[in-house]
């Protein structure tokens, strides 16, 4: 039984463009820090929404809200995904050896 | 992010209703004003909304394609109906007869249009609030 379909297509897939495990563009590290920069925009982004209301230059209100939202999701997301790495990690330090 | 496509088109019907009530409070301040800078009294505005669409890469079939980006408004126009005569001939703005122009707004309509506006806002409020609770209930797949 295959484990894992998905991923073995996954990697037929990418077998011509990137073979190598260690291929700057694409390892987890960097995946990982581009989503975690994604999220960070976001909040940037409401924090401005949120400066622009208090100061009173902002056009409307929900659009504050909006953007507040948007962080807010895309945050518990992240938290969503640190959850599940966390866990797995767990999974792997209790393995008997 | 795509993921916030929904939430964005309640956002731009939110912003569509604000302009709607812009107009309609304009009508209901302006109700008698005899006087504007074009001259002639105050005509009644109506807001005028167009479908906003946005080029988008379609994946799956590998072309572009029209999405809805929800609504924006293309401009405020005026009422060109009748306008109403009034005899009043203390006025200021009363022609030789005694009469003033004055707006053709009827109070009654502006209420039932700011009734209408309030409520499309709140439906465009709960849509949103539904795409929103679509996402958070999507966070919890494999919590449990």
């Amino acid at each position: 039984m295959k484990i894992n379909p998905a991923m073995e297509a996954f990697l037929a897939q990418n077998q011509g463009t990137n073979t190598n495990n260690n291929d700057v563009k694409n390892n987890f590290g960097n995946i990982l820090k581009d989503e975690i920069n994604k999220v960070n925009e976001l909040q940037v982004r409401s924090d401005e929404a949120n400066q622009q209301l208090i100061a009173g230059e902002s056009e409307d209100m929900h659009s504050v809200l909006l953007a507040t939202e948007e962080a807010r999701l895309a945050l518990e997301m992240a938290v969503q995904i640190r959850n599940k790495l966390i866990e797995s990690y767990q999974e792997i330090n209790r393995m008997q050896l | 992010m795509k993921a916030f496509q929904t939430m964005r088109i309640s956002s731009s019907g939110l912003s569509a209703e604000r302009l709607r009530m812009d107009t309609i409070s304009s009508n209901i301040a302006n109700a008698t004003t005899t006087r504007t800078e074009e001259g002639g009294p105050y005509r009644r505005k109506i807001a005028v909304f167009q479908e906003s669409l946005k080029n988008e890469m379609n994946i799956k079939f590998n072309k572009m394609q029209r999405v809805s980006n929800g609504v924006r408004a293309v401009g405020v126009i005026e009422d060109d109906s009748e306008l109403q005569r009034v005899f009043d001939p203390n006025h200021p703005d009363a022609n030789e007869e005694g009469y003033v122009l004055m707006p053709n707004i009827n109070i009654l309509n502006e209420m039932v249009d700011m009734i209408a506006a309030t409520r499309a806002y709140e439906a465009n409020v709960t849509a949103m609030n539904a795409s929103k609770s679509m996402l958070l209930k999507t966070l919890e797949i494999g919590k449990g």
